[in-house]
């Protein structure tokens, strides 16, 4: 049995979709061929790692558990868990880990940081590397890559937080000039929808803009699109070999819901059964699945979200989310999702693929690619120390 | 007696105890809920007896006529029949009391175990909880004791025993409110020694020059408190209690637990449904600045009268040193009333009031939050914020105020104002797209916040869609309010979808007084109903607010 681990839970403001996500995953992996080790980051930085985790009613009273729970961490210098002991006496003991399966989201956990502890730790991880989740994190950096590639995205234009506060009607009066009303003013780095403001002119996108860099250094501001239809398609691969899931439109209006509701809906929440039990959390808020839409663009779509794996060097699961501009017909793409929420697994299900199946791909993709990295050396002596100091070692 | 009676008479008797104490999590879920108070769960056990006791009644009818059957039977006939006869009728008497008792019962008590495990709110069994179990099995033996001295030594006594626990579980409700009475000298006794922990670790050298912030008031006291921990962390560490825990044990429960040496800034919220709690939080927090956010008719059920519930406010302001600071808002009512007589150090704000210390000129309102020039002490601030609605403003510039008095910088303040995110579940936007824009206003359940989210919602675009239960708790006046909230409804909303047909009533009459057509208005018995519903008529565009969700213990 593989020994896997699950990383969920995060500081950032996608904490509690990521704790439905990991929950998710390990309710659904094979219990057969894993030994699942669930490693929880709570959202003051703490680590956990405990067979209590499992239990879904912890996580809302955290504080009122977390005293009774086993801390744990990876440390960069091994490619395993170490976990804390309960009482005194004991040390503190050392895990190895076949695979860990990176379900954060957001900062600190979809951006290369934990991928780069990984990384050091030399663990086998499902997510994208450093530089695809990076890349795939900043807004700007994103952008720019996909105009380099020629793929479709919205006007858009940038600035630093410095010039803004130096000189605030220059920075007012580029945006203005190079991007018509109405416009969507984002920070660079954050998840979600924090910080994001609508503005529909120079007053509205001067508070937009105070909101924004209250939150990042870095902020995009982008055209908005009036008539809109938003559509995400998933994909799923490593390198070159990717395939690509069908489509949906997001109505994601019930995720207000309480964390109970959201996770245990139908009842069925708590419990981890074998393999395909409650799919619910993010499947069940209503979304189109299929999107409705003519297969030419249907087409385009599911061709770009694979021409977009490609280009950022990314792995695993991602979702790509696109914006139809359906007065003008166009589709654009808004931005790339390296960890997904659920992994998609409601996209994939559509086509027939069972989310422990999918699980088991990514862990095959995940180990596939530690086994080509370590192929490369990392490591060379080069000849330069020893050129250094007179006398040669004596040898005895 | 043979082995074999004794041995059914115990299974009855123990069986009967047992299957009582099984239905008794029942209701430890809703004292739990009501927050152990006897007076509060009696006043919902008066006004919820369907769900507290009426569904026990077929039942224990029934169990009852068996019972009386059983006697009856045993009086005529046990002296006529042989020895061996009687013994055999005794022990079928035994077994079907033990059907018609215990086996409904126990299956009953299981499905009301799953029923709590999928609430909103489950029961936990906290030490508190636990101690009341143990309270009510005393209860039933005192009580059962007490009916059944009189019998003892006749073969009345074997048999009564049982049928009192079994009329026992129709008077649940009644045993728990004697229990709560029973557990409170006990209870009292384990808060005091909680409180001298929490005084104990406050009274320390690391703590001494924490600054502590009191915040009360009948609406506002949690938004207000996640606006001054993002505003003062500019600046400061802060810790504040977390959510809405505004109670003295959670207040003592984040003292002891998440405050640590390193915190600078402390802000305790306190709630209130009597006098002297807020009494009791002060005792031990012993605030330096303290603020409220608003008085108004919340909780009248329990503090009875409006000026009770200013004498309850009051004691924040009571419990500041001599040097405390004191920070209001010009209501020009009440808390007005308390600036007036206030002779220390003290800040009044206003929305636009010139006459306070803060206020706000040039204010605007959209539906993608809200802009303002604060006024200060210090001089003007310029003010971006995603938060929606009036209340907001009101609520940042009693924040600034306090701000100031710690001595933050216009630019700290500016930037603390613009990083302020929507507190879950309060006014707070949870998709906004080209679908459905969804505002959350679950925890919302005042007149005054209820007034206010419709305001909000008028200002986006689209058809505009409210789901609401409708606001409780508030005494005798709970009908005209909900009433009003109709009225307001009819001018505002597109269509109404209203959760509960008993307690929404009112808000239905005032929609329809107010000519609003019965077309758009629907009635549902629960919130998946109304989601339900809304799945059904939305469509893209539409804006949804959902307006102040109950919890378990007011489904009808």
């Amino acid at each position: 049995m593989k020994k896997v681990g699950v990383i969920y839970g995060g500081v950032s403001c996608e904490h509690d979709v990521s704790v439905i996500t990991g929950l998710q995953i390990m309710e659904n992996m094979d219990r057969s061929k894993y030994d699942i080790i669930p490693i929880y980051i709570h959202d003051d930085g703490e680590w956990y790692a405990d067979k209590n985790l499992f239990n879904a009613k912890i996580y809302p009273e955290f504080n009122s558990y977390k005293d009774g729970l086993m801390k744990g961490y990876i440390a960069p210098n091994r490619p395993g868990i170490v976990m804390g002991q309960k009482s005194l006496f004991s040390k503190e003991s050392y895990t190895k880990l076949d695979c860990v399966i990176v379900a954060l989201h957001g900062m600190n956990g979809e951006d290369g940081s934990v991928q780069g502890l990984l990384e050091l730790a030399n663990i086998p991880y499902t997510s994208s590397g450093i530089v695809g989740s990076s890349v795939g994190m900043d807004k700007i950096m994103m952008k720019k890559v996909f105009e380099a590639n020629s793929f479709p995205v919205l006007p858009y234009t940038y600035f630093i937080r410095e010039d803004w506060e130096k000189n605030p009607d220059a920075v007012l009066s580029t945006i203005e000039n190079k991007l018509p009303y109405p416009l969507f003013v984002k920070p660079a780095n954050l998840g979600s929808s924090i910080g994001i403001t609508k503005a529909k002119d120079r007053e509205s996108l001067t508070n937009a803009i105070t909101i924004a860099t209250a939150f990042d250094e870095r902020i995009v501001v982008e055209k908005a699109i009036e008539d809109v239809k938003e559509v995400n398609c998933a994909a799923i691969g490593r390198g070159n070999q990717v395939r690509v899931s069908t489509t949906e439109e997001p109505m994601s209006w019930q995720e207000f819901l309480t964390f109970e509701d959201k996770y245990m809906n139908g009842g069925k929440g708590g419990k981890l059964a074998g393999s395909k039990s409650s799919e619910n959390g993010m499947a069940s808020m209503s979304r189109k699945v299929p999107a409705l839409l003519d297969t030419q663009k249907e087409g385009y779509i599911k061709f770009l979200t694979a021409e977009v794996f490609k280009a950022l060097n990314v792995k695993g699961v991602v979702r790509v989310d696109f914006l139809i501009d359906n007065m003008e017909d166009k589709i654009y793409i808004n931005e790339i999702n390296t960890i997904p929420g659920s992994m998609a697994c409601y996209l994939w299900k559509y086509d027939g693929y069972e989310f422990y199946r999918i699980i088991d791909e990514m862990i095959d993709i995940a180990e596939k690619e530690h086994a080509e990295k370590n192929r490369n050396t990392y490591t060379y002596h080069s000849a330069i120390m020893e050129n250094f100091g007179g006398a040669k070692t004596p040898e005895e | 007696m043979y082995i074999f009676e004794l041995f059914l008479v115990g299974v009855i008797t123990y069986g009967a105890f047992i299957v009582y104490m099984m239905s008794v999590p029942r209701m430890l879920h809703f004292a739990q809920l009501e927050g152990y108070k006897e007076a509060d769960f009696f006043r919902w056990v008066c006004k919820n007896p369907k769900m507290a006791f009426l569904k026990e009644v077929p039942q224990a009818i029934g169990t009852a006529i068996v019972y009386g059957l059983c006697i009856l039977i045993n009086a005529k006939l046990l002296v006529h029949l042989p020895e061996t006869s009687a013994r055999f009728l005794f022990e079928v008497e035994c077994i079907v009391l033990a059907f018609v008792y215990m086996i409904p019962n126990i299956v009953k008590a299981m499905k009301s175990k799953k029923e709590r495990k999928q609430a909103k709110k489950p029961l936990v069994y906290t030490a508190r909880a636990k101690r009341l179990m143990f309270w009510n099995a005393i209860t039933v033996i005192l009580l059962s004791v007490m009916f059944l001295y009189p019998y003892q030594g006749t073969p009345m006594f074997y048999l009564l025993k049982p049928m009192i626990y079994s009329l026992f579980t129709l008077q649940l409700p009644v045993g728990m409110v004697i229990a709560l009475f029973l557990a409170s000298p006990t209870e009292t006794i384990i808060k005091d020694s909680y409180i001298r922990k929490a005084k104990w670790k406050l009274r320390k050298k690391a703590y001494r020059h924490l600054i502590k912030i009191g915040i009360t008031g009948s609406y506002g006291k949690t938004s207000t408190k996640f606006i001054l921990d993002t505003i003062l962390s500019q600046k400061y560490h802060v810790l504040s209690t977390p959510e809405s825990y505004n109670t003295t044990f959670g207040n003592i429960k984040v003292i002891r637990e998440q405050l640590k040496p390193e915190h600078q800034v402390f802000i305790a919220e306190m709630g209130a449904r009597y006098r002297f709690e807020i009494q009791e939080i002060c005792d031990f927090v012993k605030p330096k600045i303290g603020i409220i956010t608003s008085i108004g008719p919340q909780h009248l059920e329990s503090f009875k009268k409006m000026e009770n519930i200013v004498k309850a406010k009051k004691e924040l302001i009571k419990a500041l040193p001599h040097d405390g600071v004191v920070v209001l808002p010009n209501d020009h009512s009440y808390c007005s009333e308390i600036f007036k007589e206030e002779k220390r150090k003290k800040y009044s704000y206003a929305l636009d009031d010139k006459k306070s210390d803060v206020y706000a000129k040039n204010i605007k309102l959209t539906s993608e939050g809200c802009s303002f020039v604060a006024v200060t002490p210090i001089g003007e601030i310029k003010c971006v914020s995603k938060l929606l609605g009036e209340h907001s403003v009101k609520n940042i510039l009693g924040c600034i105020a306090i701000a100031i008095e710690l001595g933050l910088t216009k630019e700290e303040i500016a930037r603390g104002v613009a990083q302020i995110m929507p507190v879950k579940h309060r006014l707070q936007i949870v998709n906004r797209s080209n679908q459905i824009t969804v505002i959350d206003d679950a925890f919302n359940s005042n007149p005054e916040g209820s007034k206010e989210a419709l305001n909000v919602l008028k200002r986006f675009e689209g058809r505009k869609i409210i789901i609401t239960p409708g606001m409780v708790e508030l005494g005798s006046s709970e009908y005209q309010y909900n009433y009003e909230f109709g009225k307001q409804m009819a001018d505002t909303v597109d269509i109404a979808i209203l959760v509960g047909k008993k307690r929404s009533e009112p808000i239905a009459k005032g929609l329809r007084e107010n000519e609003f057509d019965e077309m758009n208005l629907y009635v549902v018995d629960s919130l998946k109903s109304a989601t339900k519903k809304l799945e059904e008529i939305s469509q893209k565009g539409d804006v949804v607010l959902f307006e102040n969700d109950l919890p378990d213990n007011y489904n009808e």
